[in-house]
């Protein structure tokens, strides 16, 4: 495949999440190849490494130009670094040892963790991860409404503090004036007049993050409790990054 | 931080945070619905920031080199040698780009006692020159009326001619003494002038003639006349009374190019080849005085210190004469034009001219 190619599919999957999974999948054996290397041996799927490399493999599309060159090029120091950060960042995690090892050599499935006293129900925490996930896919569905999904959504999310915190002050309005969210599951659409004005915030911003605002207002429509709870935070004004 | 893992993809994972900001990490084996607690983030944020420090760096860095370079073009130009400007031989200025004086040294004992509690460092060339010259008066070192001669050594033809208009204009106006700027090119060699004023030069200015190694060339490289041409016993050019003073042969002595930028060496050179006669009237110190144009000649000869355009003209004129002399038609220098400058050679010439026929024209 030539560069040239390469660099339409690249510019696609910048704008388009599956086309972007199609691209990583496709170039696998580059990624892979990349990781051994960097190793010293066959890199395997269930190596951290190789889901770093893919990670960074995803980051390379999102920042790659055509003033920059190959995009192989760029997308393998780009691997290589990220690999360089991780083994740093776990060097420093050097002595602790794993609630997985096992207890003793003979395969009964007992590990440390088994041996810990700990206060949490796994089952309670097996409950809440399953009734977390299906909020997760019901809101996901409803994105899908206002033709969005969560990888957009983090594309077009506030980085900027000051941007994040402009944000919150209209999804506070907006819990306090239920009318704005019931309008906005009729019309598929942010009254972003009415919350800019409320709100005190510029309505430039808002439209900026429209895509963001949608999904946090929607979370704050019924049946997202677990997810509400989640994101206290925000209504508690603001948090930490 | 809690993050709470709401998408799942081949490369990467969609997370939640506390602060209600979706954000990309890379995918563990991570599940939607898992809560991950220190994921692997994209740097997008970092990244930024890097970049910002990055950019700033190199804004800066390039300021700084800025600073540098203008601070090293400004000192170089302040501080840096660009001319030099020597007095009468006593005294030698170093002046920089801006015609500011930087050092001023003196090159002999008169020199020294006229740099004796005197600063020029800093001042403007033409201010510094004139002071040094009034101190001289006030010494007695030069006598109301002198001609002053400065040397200018420049790295350009074209600031010389500069500074030599400057000069000339600056000092116009004086009328206790005069200037005479010339080009200093070899600073081994003994600088020389001729006086070019109305008033007759003080010997104590006169700096003695002392012949350089590579004037004129040996008589041995001389193309001898050719037949029918000057002949030996030609009457030979004589200046006037109080005109070039002894020891002086201007021409020779003279390398300089002239105010037109005329190679005055090579032309001088050549001149003295063909015209032995001008060599030996310095010697002869005969009278010519039947020739008007010589003598008209000679006067411009002798004011050819200031007026360069007077001397070339008489050097082109004796050129003019000898290319006639020594035409094409070598053979039949009856072809000469100038008649009577042939005919003005001595009388015996004339005889001899009358036993072959004379010439006619």
């Amino acid at each position: 495949m030539d560069s040239d190619s390469i660099a339409k599919r690249v510019s696609l999957a910048k704008k388009d999440s599956k086309e972007a999974d199609r691209l990583i999948q496709d170039y696998m054996p580059f990624i892979k190849a990349e990781t051994s290397k960097f190793i010293g041996r066959s890199a395997g799927d269930s190596d951290d490494e190789l889901s770093i490399a893919m990670f960074a493999f995803y980051e390379a599309i999102k920042k790659y130009s055509i003033l920059k060159g190959s995009f192989l090029k760029f997308a393998s120091l780009h691997i290589r670094h990220r690999l360089i950060d991780y083994n740093r960042r776990e060097k420093r995690s050097q002595g602790l040892v794993s609630l997985d090892t096992p207890i003793s050599e003979e395969n009964d499935g007992l590990s440390l963790a088994d041996t810990v006293q700990d206060g949490s129900d796994p089952y309670e925490e097996n409950e809440l991860r399953e009734a977390t996930r299906q909020e997760i896919e019901h809101l996901s569905e409803q994105l899908q409404d206002f033709g969005l999904s969560f990888a957009d959504i983090s594309d077009n999310a506030p980085k900027q503090q000051r941007t994040l915190e402009a944000c919150r002050k209209a999804v506070v309005y907006a819990k306090t004036h239920p009318e704005l969210l019931e309008e906005l599951l009729r019309t598929k659409k942010i009254p972003l007049g009415k919350l800019s004005e409320g709100a005190g915030v510029e309505r430039k911003t808002l439209e900026r993050h429209r895509k963001y605002m949608v999904s946090i207002l929607l979370i704050y429509t019924n049946g997202y409790e677990i997810l509400r709870g989640h994101i206290m935070k925000i209504l508690k004004g603001g948090g930490n990054t | 931080m809690k993050y709470l893992v709401v998408e799942c993809h081949k490369g990467y994972a969609v997370l939640l945070d506390e602060n209600a900001s979706f954000v990309n990490s890379a995918n563990l084996g991570y599940e939607v619905g898992q809560t991950v607690f220190d994921p692997v983030l994209m740097d997008s944020g970092k990244i930024g920031t890097n970049r910002r420090i990055i950019t700033v760096s190199r804004l800066l860095a390039a300021a700084a080199c800025l600073v540098l370079v203008s601070g090293i073009f400004l000192y170089r130009r302040n501080n840096a040698v660009y001319s030099e400007i020597t007095i009468s031989d006593n005294v030698c200025m170093q002046v920089n780009r801006k015609g500011e004086v930087i050092t001023v040294e003196s090159l002999n004992s008169d020199g020294e006692k006229l740099l004796e509690n005197y600063q020029a460092e800093g001042k403007n060339q033409l201010d510094a020159t004139e002071e040094i010259i009034r101190k001289a008066i006030e010494t007695g070192s030069i006598q109301d009326g002198d001609t002053v001669s400065l040397y200018v050594d420049t790295p350009e033809q074209d600031s010389f001619f500069d500074c030599k208009t400057e000069f000339e204009e600056h000092f116009r106006s004086k009328h206790d003494f005069k200037v005479n700027v010339k080009k200093y090119n070899n600073k081994n060699s003994t600088k020389s002038y001729v006086s070019s004023t109305s008033a007759p030069a003080s010997q104590e200015n006169t700096v003695p003639y002392t012949p350089q190694k590579n004037t004129a060339p040996p008589q041995e490289n001389v193309t001898p006349p050719q037949k029918n041409t000057a002949p030996e016993n030609t009457a030979p050019y004589t200046p006037q009374e109080n005109t070039v003073p002894e020891n002086v042969t201007p021409y020779e002595q003279d390398p300089d190019i002239n105010s037109r930028g005329e190679n005055f060496s090579d032309f001088n050179n050549e001149t003295n080849e063909k015209n032995r006669n001008f060599s030996d009237s310095d010697k002869n110190n005969e009278n010519h005085s039947d020739l008007p144009d010589r003598n008209e000649n000679n006067e411009n000869y002798n004011n050819h210190d200031n007026h360069d355009n007077n001397f070339s003209d008489f050097n082109n004129d004796i050129n003019e004469n000898y290319d006639n002399f020594y035409d094409s038609d070598k053979n039949n220098y009856r072809e000469n034009q100038n008649q009577d400058f042939n005919q003005d050679f001595s009388p015996e010439y004339q005889e001899n001219q009358g036993h072959h026929g004379g010439h006619s024209r």
